[in-house]
């Protein structure tokens, strides 16, 4: 398989993923780019043009809060998890435990 | 350096819709000055290093597709449906842009092939292109109140599927006939659509006392619109609808007979130019073989679509 088509099926494979990771990551009130950098220290590597209009989106849906603040002589936006985005977070953590152990009991078969 | 970054954010507001504009380039500008602060741990970055930070983030066109993605006009589970509308659309319109640009070929007194493609060029560009807007904006508020969506859900069950590959009712068969009962219902009622110095000058008109032709046409094309706008809301054929698909044939193929036997149903323009003299001098009699053929045509049609009645 080219690498083309490797990286379009791992981009399919992690966009679901990403979702649940910005909301866990979203506990602290973060802005984009400490969010960013939280995300690549813990060994998700996503990049600003997904990450950013990702977590405004997920700010619409209401699962994030967010907050123009004054920081370091600069506004920023901080988001933080909402109690709806909590409840979600919760269902979807499940979900992938879930999914995680189903998956990786069929990964062993092979 | 904060000149380049200014025009970065204005190209990308410039992208965007008005409403969002000032929202999304203010928290794009507070993510890139962060990035740039992550980035001059060293100095200040110089106009290069910028650019290449700007050019990581993408074409700005972009970058506000990512943070406000245009809705499509026409949700793409419409899309067959509408190309389907539009192909047929655009036949009907090519077959009146040729029918006017003949009717002005027949009232010329001297032929010019290039002024007859142009004209005919020009005419069906120009219904196209009022049909393209009418059935698009049709699309976009049946999609935006969901009907298109109800349309497609229609009786939808497994157990309503078609048995066999013929009972299932072809759409594309369906918008044919939507558009050939319409086309008729235009050719008929000229009057509503022709100015009255074109409607003089057009090379066949109904003679005096063969009105009830244009109304018993009108009354069975409307029908047999109505039957196709039906059809277009079931999936398979019952035997019941097949036979009326039948009997549509069946009627406008007598009315086609008959109008040919009976004869002098047409007659010659009021205003006759020497085209149209030539016509009705020499080739009048072709009017009745067309309607002939034509009838023969629905026959055929009528008796495959008895043959398939049987295997229904």
């Amino acid at each position: 398989m080219n690498d083309d088509r490797l990286d379009k099926l791992r981009l399919e494979l992690r966009r679901g993923v990403l979702v649940l990771a910005v909301l866990a990551s979203s506990r602290t009130p973060q802005y984009g780019y400490s969010l960013r950098k939280q995300l690549n220290d813990n060994g998700i590597d996503i990049d600003e043009g997904t990450l950013y209009p990702l977590v405004r989106r997920l700010a619409e849906q209401g699962l994030l809060d967010s907050q123009w603040q004054m920081a370091e002589g600069r506004e920023r936006r901080y988001y933080q998890l909402s109690a709806t985005g909590a409840e979600v977070l919760a269902q979807l953590s499940a979900e992938w435990q879930q999914l995680n152990g189903s998956l990786a009991t069929l990964l062993e078969q092979q | 350096m904060m000149e380049l970054l200014e025009r970065y954010l204005a190209a990308v507001a410039a992208e965007l819709p008005a409403d969002k504009q000032h929202d999304i380039v203010r928290e794009l500008r507070a993510n890139l000055l962060d990035q740039i602060e992550a980035q001059q741990q060293d100095g200040p970055l110089d106009d290069n290093q910028l650019s290449q930070l700007l050019l990581q983030q993408g074409h700005p066109i972009e970058v506000a597709q990512r943070f406000a993605p245009g809705a499509p006009l026409i949700a793409s589970e419409d899309m067959p449906l509408y190309k389907t509308v539009l192909w047929h659309g655009a036949a009907l319109m090519a077959v009146i842009a040729l029918l006017k640009s003949l009717g002005g070929l027949v009232l010329a007194d001297s032929i010019n092939p290039v002024r007859l493609l142009l004209q005919l060029g020009f005419s069906f560009i120009d219904n196209f292109a009022t049909l393209l807007l009418l059935v698009t904006a049709v699309f976009y508020g049946a999609g935006q109140a969901g009907w298109t969506k109800e349309w497609r859900q229609r009786q939808w069950h497994p157990a309503r599927l078609p048995r066999y590959p013929l009972a299932r009712m072809k759409l594309s068969d369906s918008i044919t006939d939507l558009t050939s009962a319409l086309f008729l219902l235009l050719l008929l009622w000229t009057p509503l659509w022709l100015s009255v110095e074109a409607q003089q000058h057009l090379p066949v008109r109904l003679a005096e006392g063969m009105e009830y032709w244009r109304y018993l046409l009108t009354f069975f094309a409307a029908l047999s619109a109505a039957f196709a706008l039906y059809r277009l809301t079931q999936l398979s054929w019952q035997r019941w609808s097949k036979w009326c698909y039948i009997l549509d044939h069946l009627v406008f193929a007598l009315i086609f007979a008959a109008m040919a036997i009976k004869g002098g149903v047409f007659t010659e323009p009021q205003q006759l130019s020497d085209g149209a003299r030539l016509f009705w001098t020499h080739a009048a009699g072709s009017i009745s073989y067309i309607l002939l053929a034509t009838a023969a045509v629905l026959l055929v049609l009528a008796i495959a679509e008895y043959r398939q009645l049987r295997r229904l």
